[in-house]
């Protein structure tokens, strides 16, 4: 069967609006304009995946949306996913031009998500498969890397079958992405569209678990291996486990696909800490502001010019009105013991035991919560139990009542 | 702020901006409100037997995100009886005493023109303007372009008007002929005392490509139209121009084409008008636009010390040359300064494909392309599409064996 698991009307996700709305006509038109279409244009080098770019701005200035979209998705078949949720601010619309006459860059991801949403809302098809050539390929993992090869696949005529462990198709472009930035049904719009290619999809199939690679091997001509980047890593520090501790890509794709009773207790969460400073904790904190909580935390371990979250998402976080606390350790003291041997221990209101059930951080009144500032002096690398490294990995801090199972 | 009082075949002026024969000038109460905005002259829309005019009536050309940067109409003269005009047109001149009130007349016999000329200086017209020029409807009746393409037709009702007229002649002149000079001439020889131009520009603005009907539509049907707005103006300016420089007419021009603003009109002026008129500027975006038109015009003044708007006019004439005039040995090359460049490279794309294939892409940088100067020929195409100010210039330079 190829048919994704269908979504929860209720999830969390469906409470967050689009970051950057969509343009109508009139403003891509006008935007598609102002494009000066540069001849080997910055843009187009800057796209990972090479769209060219004043191509099909052009099409959507001449009112030919149906050649915008195709230009698109001859580069990108993800074109709309990609439209919503890449870090344009770096990437294409860092590269542009008008950067550089101090002028607005032209809103590239916007116009590339209404060429698309354009024209699959007009039910425009762009390619068919091939004719049958009798061969085939297993693609191991739903996500988009297998769709997009499965999509190339069938336009030359090869059998792709995709198989799942899941039951839910596109991986992280479904269960992953922010949404605030693309809402997972965007997603599974694209996985349709390819699944109508004729792709099809074998769900509860795991690698190693009911699916064996040699035998894969021995039955198409081909495999695919579409794994992706797995679970959250696990973070060793004391009072990980506590049952309101979660990893970012668990939390987030339950936010996205699950219903929102699977994430009741977020509803008393008052405060709550991110802890590391890459771009899924800056993800991790305007989802939790955009779901109500009053205070965010990011804590990361050192400053801000060294964090690897793109400057543009901090900028926008910082205006959402998370707080960050830079050079800290952040880290869960449970009663008694983690971290007792630093030094400049510094605890925090809010984050402390005497609001009991009111800080999301706090299990009950005998917990408490302590952050750093800045390493102990001759400590450059480990903290206790080697946490630092470890601390980093782990995005997202966040603390739920009931079950006690790590995300994984 | 400059004395801005134009004084255009002996009738003064506030300034020289005069809102052209059109819809904006259709009612004594638009026309008032217009002097009231501080328009120094009025030209009321064109008088003349009554007509029935069509829906739609207008049609425009949008370019770049830009509104109306070209117009079209196919709306006849005035639809309203003429003695509600003349009414209206006496209150107007009798409220506003001190802005120029223009009667714009189109009738066919000796006659008609005979009466209609008595009425409109009747109600304190200041001047008469004779509409040889509406390139639409008007002409299938054998008047408007129909009078102003056969110069000896014009010559010949210009006379009667002369004859009859105790205020000003002006004839308003069609762009829809070959050599504008032509029909200037005869205006002058039939006695006129200045010529306004241009009219609107026989049209066709657009096509509905779903249903195959030109625009705009009247019941499923099209017809063409006079073009005007922005788009116009090149056009305009050089027929100013040629007249201007034509010794056989030598007699005012009131320019008009296209002016949006006070650059425009200035432009006008220094290529030989005694004045301006404005239509579409008005329709787009109301009578408000004169508040610029007269503070950027005597802010102009004042910078470059004109006492007198009439100073300004023909200033650019003498340098308006014919092709053979100009100094073929001058030389100028494409100069890009890489601080300002911003590596778009569309000077690259333009001079390889619609130049001379002097501007490469400097393969070791983003930026600033490099010009190989023995193959530019000073098109200067490469300044022209260049969209950072100051990026691209054209550097005077000694021509080399190579350009001859």
């Amino acid at each position: 069967m190829s048919t994704s698991k269908r979504l929860n009307s209720d999830r969390l996700e469906t409470q967050f609006k689009d970051f950057k709305p969509a343009l109508d006509r009139a403003e891509a038109t006008e935007e598609a304009q102002r494009c000066i279409n540069c001849f080997d244009a910055p843009c187009i080098k800057a796209c990972p995946t090479g769209i060219d770019i004043p191509k099909f701005i052009r099409r959507i200035g001449s009112n030919h949306v149906q050649g915008a979209a195709k230009t698109i998705l001859d580069s990108n078949i993800f074109g709309l996913s990609c439209a919503e949720c890449c870090p344009v601010e770096t990437l294409c619309e860092g590269a542009c031009v008008y950067n550089d006459l101090n002028h607005k860059p032209i809103t590239i991801g916007k116009l590339q998500r209404f060429a698309i949403e354009t024209a699959y809302d007009a039910s425009m098809e762009f390619y068919k498969p091939g004719k049958a050539s009798g061969k085939k390929v297993a693609l191991l993992g739903a996500g988009p890397a297998s769709f997009a090869a499965a999509h190339e696949l069938r336009i030359h005529g090869h059998e792709a079958v995709i198989f799942e462990k899941s039951e839910i198709a596109g991986g992280l472009n479904t269960t992953g992405i922010a949404p605030y930035k693309m809402r997972a049904e965007v997603s599974l719009r694209e996985v349709e569209r390819i699944l109508k290619m004729g792709v099809k999809v074998e769900y509860g199939k795991e690698l190693g678990r009911n699916v064996d690679l040699n035998k894969l091997v021995q039955e198409y001509d081909a495999v695919f291996l579409g794994l992706g980047l797995g679970a959250d890593s696990k973070f060793d520090a004391a009072g990980a486990d506590h049952p309101r501790v979660t990893g970012a890509v668990d939390f987030i794709a339950k936010m996205k696909t699950c219903q929102a009773s699977e994430l009741a207790w977020m509803k008393n969460v008052k405060t709550a800490l991110v802890i590391g400073g890459g771009n899924t904790a800056l993800d991790a904190c305007r989802e939790l502001k955009g779901l109500g909580v009053e205070q965010v935390v990011v804590s990361y371990r050192r400053g801000e010019a060294e964090m690897s979250g793109y400057k543009h998402e901090f900028k926008w976080a910082r205006q959402e009105g998370v707080d960050f606390w830079f050079h800290t350790l952040g880290g869960c003291r449970w009663p008694g013991n983690a971290y007792r041997d630093h030094t400049d221990v510094e605890r925090r209101p809010g984050f402390s035991g005497d609001r009991p059930g009111k800080a999301g951080v706090v299990a009950d009144k005998n917990d408490w919560f302590e952050i750093r500032k800045g390493p102990p002096a001759g400590r450059t690398q480990d903290g206790p139990h080697g946490a630092r490294e470890n601390i980093c990995r782990w995005r997202l801090g966040q603390w739920r009542n009931g079950s006690r199972q790590r995300s994984g | 702020m400059a004395d801005l009082t134009t004084k255009f075949l002996g009738i003064t002026s506030p300034n020289p901006f005069w809102l052209a024969s059109a819809p904006p000038t259709n009612t004594g109460g638009q026309v008032m409100r217009a002097f009231e905005a501080g328009w120094g002259g009025a030209v009321w829309k064109t008088l003349g037997k009554p007509i029935t005019n069509v829906s739609s009536r207008f049609g425009a050309i949008d370019y770049a995100g830009r509104k109306v940067a070209g117009f079209n109409n196919i709306e006849l003269i005035t639809d309203r009886p003429l003695d509600v005009n003349l009414k209206e047109m006496a209150e107007a001149k009798r409220r506003y005493p001190k802005h120029t009130l223009v009667a714009s007349l189109m009738v066919e016999t000796r006659e008609e023109w005979k009466d209609i000329i008595r009425k409109v200086e009747d109600v304190g017209s200041d001047a008469i303007e004779l509409n040889f020029g509406c390139p639409h409807g008007m002409c299938e009746r054998g008047m408007g372009s129909a009078v102003g393409q056969e110069p000896k037709l014009l010559e010949l009702i210009t006379s009667w008007a002369k004859e009859f007229a105790r205020v000003p002649v002006i004839v308003k002149l069609t762009p829809n002929i070959t050599d504008v000079t032509r029909p200037a001439q005869a205006a002058k020889r039939g006695g006129a005392d200045a010529v306004s131009l241009i009219n609107t520009i026989k049209s066709i603005i657009a096509v509905d490509i779903n249903d195959f009907v030109p625009l705009p539509k009247v019941a499923g049907k099209s017809t063409n139209g006079g073009y005007c707005g922005p788009a116009v103006k090149p056009i305009a300016l050089h027929m100013v121009g040629s007249i201007a420089k034509d010794r056989l007419v030598g007699i005012p021009i009131s320019g008009i084409g296209g002016i949006s603003d006070w650059r425009d009109a200035v432009e006008f002026m220094l290529m030989g008008a005694g004045n301006v008129q404005v239509c579409t500027a008005v329709m787009h975006y109301g009578y408000r636009i004169i508040e610029d038109m007269v503070e950027g015009l005597s802010d102009y003044m004042d910078a470059k010390g004109f006492r007198t708007p009439m100073e300004i006019t023909g200033k650019a004439v003498p340098n308006y040359k014919e092709w053979g005039e100009l100094d073929q040995s001058y030389h100028h090359v494409a100069e890009i300064h890489p601080e300002a460049c911003i590596g778009c490279n569309l000077c690259v794309v333009a001079c390889d494909d619609g130049g001379h294939q002097c501007i490469a892409v400097k393969p070791e940088v983003r930026r600033a392309p490099i010009v190989h100067e023995p193959e530019c020929v000073g098109c200067n195409l490469c300044e022209l599409v260049c969209p950072s100010p100051g990026a691209i210039t054209m550097r005077k330079t000694e021509r080399t064996a190579h350009h001859h």
